[in-house]
């Protein structure tokens, strides 16, 4: 019962939603319908609660560190700290409250966006440090990057008009099709995982391990 | 340079984050930790927002009862916190896989598959024609089952190089997001915070 | 020539830093030409007749916003100028303030909240939430942003269905994305999408836009220039492509010098490269 039954259930539930999709609204398969919209609303509340985990998870382990006055303590109490902060400022005085969007403004928007930028940089060595060609396909790789690059900036059209229209064509076509035969791919790879899933071979998202 | 006291929190919290790309240093770590916690509280704020418009208000303001089993199977999700009890979060999730799992294979079939085939087929110009080729190629590069022999093999080989093609039209693309992300970056230090930008 | 094939870590940062900041204090001007796909999205916009209904998805977050923001914020001077409606909504947690802050930063600010605009917030569960969204928008946005029933507002008046959209245009950097409401809201009800997306996701998105299930893409930052030039309202993207441009040029010139060695050993390279390329040879299967 306690890993056939929500097999049973994820099954019944995920192939309701699928024939939802496919089949045309009419009085007979209203019932269907009605059960896909109530289903995927449930959805919503239910990743909603899934949110919390994370931050459940993130305070277990932070609580521990500060109770057991590990040496980084300090950043444990900042993170816990912060954390309730701003859970009590959004539930008491609303996400639009001043605080509120003080500390969403300018803590969590520029560490976030610099987190991101920061990246530049390691892109920017690993282009010279690793990005060396040795095959026509590598040289494949490298030459449309470069005409991508140039196609894609103002620079390109000023160095010559053949950049953004050689870039344009890559992305269009071969890169269309690529990205297509990996996109079908992975179509497929979704319904036979789902398949696996319905047939109870594959039970790991109820932490099984077969 | 600014007088607003945001902008210079949030100027000082970039360079900090940004002093991590030399070296690991306390501040980095002061502002790492002060980020992960806030933005763990406001994913909280955010979610319980959707648990009270969607799901805690139809119940208690307007009757509508059917919305305990949402909440009741989201409470149920914590259960994975209780030693002997931890199994019952089995049948909120296995509810959700089931929502995502139908939602994700009927949009993939029709979305990513289908529709997809009969924008290659449709053939008309020279790029059409190309276009339907290299989709052929790239397909039968992932053709695990049989290797192609004699002529054909060229067709696995022809996919190759359009994947690569592709895969160098993510590589400039990438580098051109993460110089923009950069640029960003550099656009607050300069404009917003230090006011020398034009 | 060994000496530049070893420039050290930190060099190359501070001439990264340099080439990006220094376009920045002193433009170079390097013209921007609008590309055809920018201008497809703009005529597609520009079609939309007054009062139409916009949902306007703002799925981006401050990570990504340097990208995602102006090409939101140029979008929509140029819905506000159509005189349309816009319904802002999120699938990602912290796009509900990106929404506020653009409406706040546009020509929205001087419209009426409810009647022209609103901005219905987040709902989680990712694509499952797009459809729930496309079957049923009063429903899955219940409310507004700060809590209000969004029944209660003249602009979602008649508004129950995707069908009753007349475009979509979401702002996503990754998932959800412009692929879910394809799969979701395209796929069933034949709704007009058009997608900015990050430079990153250009390559991805392309198949997209070649089967028509999204009618037009802006891509990264240099897409959001051109559209600011197309509403003449040059901005933060306008300033940033000189800058955007050094970056690409420096990129390039750091790949040719790590592989001028490899350049002069090409053809050895290639010679590998073909004996390597027998059938059993082909990458991932040997």
């Amino acid at each position: 019962m306690k890993t056939s039954l929500p097999v049973a259930i994820m099954t019944v539930i995920a192939l309701l939603i699928i024939l939802d999709f496919f089949v045309v609204d009419s009085a007979s398969v209203q019932w269907i319908k009605q059960s896909g919209l109530v289903l995927r609303s449930w959805g919503i509340v239910i990743s909603a609660f899934a949110m919390g985990l994370g931050a459940v998870n993130l305070l277990r382990r932070h609580v521990v560190a500060i109770s057991r006055r590990e040496t980084d303590a300090f950043y444990s109490i900042l993170l816990v700290g912060s954390m309730i902060v701003m859970i009590v400022v959004g539930i008491a005085s609303g996400s639009t409250s001043p605080v509120y969007d003080f500390l969403f403004s300018n803590i969590l928007s520029p560490a976030s966006a610099t987190m991101y930028a920061s990246i530049a940089f390691y892109i920017v060595t690993a282009a010279y440090r690793s990005f060396s060609a040795r095959s026509l396909e590598s040289w494949v790789l490298l030459l449309t990057a470069v005409i991508v690059m140039l196609g894609k900036a103002p620079i390109g059209a000023a160095i010559s008009g053949i950049f953004p229209v050689a870039s344009d064509w890559i992305e269009s076509i071969p890169n269309t099709a690529g990205m297509r035969a990996i996109m079908m791919g992975a179509a497929l790879g979704v319904v036979s995982n789902a398949i696996k899933m319905f047939l109870g071979l594959d039970r790991t998202y109820l932490g099984l391990r077969d | 340079m600014s007088l607003d006291m945001g902008v210079w929190v949030a100027g000082l919290v970039t360079l900090a984050i940004l002093s991590h790309v030399w070296k690991e240093n306390p501040f980095y770590r002061i502002a790492e930790h002060l980020y992960v916690g806030i933005s763990a509280g406001h994913a909280v704020v955010m979610a319980w927002g959707n648990i009270r418009d969607t799901a805690v208000k139809p119940l208690t303001e307007e009757g509508q009862f059917l919305w305990i089993v949402p909440i009741v199977l989201g409470i149920l999700l914590y259960a994975r916190y209780f030693k002997g009890i931890s199994w019952i979060a089995r049948f909120p999730v296995a509810v959700m896989v089931g929502i995502g799992t139908g939602v994700a294979v009927s949009g993939a079939i029709h979305g990513d598959f289908s529709q997809q085939i009969s924008a290659t087929i449709k053939v008309g110009s020279v790029n059409e024609i190309l276009l339907l080729v290299f989709v052929i190629a790239s397909l039968s590069y992932f053709f695990f089952s049989r290797d192609l022999k004699g002529p054909l093999s060229s067709v696995p080989q022809l996919g190759k190089v359009v994947l690569m093609v592709a895969f160098g039209a993510a590589f400039g693309t990438t580098v051109m997001g993460r110089m923009a992300l950069l640029i960003g970056r550099i656009q607050f230090i300069l404009g917003d915070w230090l006011g020398v930008m034009k | 020539m060994e000496r530049l094939q070893s420039i050290p870590k930190a060099w190359i940062y501070l001439i990264l830093v340099i080439v990006l900041a220094g376009p920045l204090l002193k433009p170079i001007g390097i013209p921007i030409q609008i590309s055809d796909g920018v201008r497809n999205v703009f005529d597609a916009i520009d079609s939309l007749t007054p009062g139409s209904i916009v949902v306007f998805g703002f799925d981006y977050s401050p990570g990504n916003a340097a990208e995602m923001e102006p090409q939101a914020l140029a979008i929509l001077e140029h819905l506000a100028d159509k005189q349309v409606e816009v319904v802002g909504i999120s699938f990602q947690a912290q796009g509900p303030q990106m929404a506020e802050k653009a409406f706040a930063n546009t020509a929205w600010s001087e419209k009426e909240y409810g009647v022209d605009y609103i901005n219905l917030g987040y709902r989680a569960g990712g694509q499952a939430a797009v459809a729930a969204f496309a079957n049923d928008i009063p429903g899955t946005f219940s409310t507004d942003y700060s809590g209000k029933p969004s029944s209660s507002f003249p602009i979602m008046q008649g508004i129950k269905t995707a069908a009753d959209v007349d475009m979509i245009i979401t702002i996503a950097p990754g998932q959800p994305g412009p692929e879910d409401y394809v799969r979701q809201v395209y796929g069933t009800y034949k709704t007009r999408i058009i997608a900015g997306v990050p430079a990153v996701a250009i390559t991805q998105a392309a198949p997209y836009v070649q089967a028509r299930q999204i009618e037009g893409i802006l891509g990264g930052l240099p897409g959001a220039a051109e559209y600011e030039l197309l509403v003449e309202k040059p901005g933060m993207a306008v300033a940033a492509m000189d800058a955007q441009s050094l970056a690409h040029l420096l990129i390039i010139i750091l790949i040719v010098l790590r592989n001028i060695p490899n350049f002069f050993g090409a053809k050895e390279a290639r010679a590998q490269s073909i004996s390597n390329s027998t059938p059993n040879g082909r990458g991932g299967r040997s």
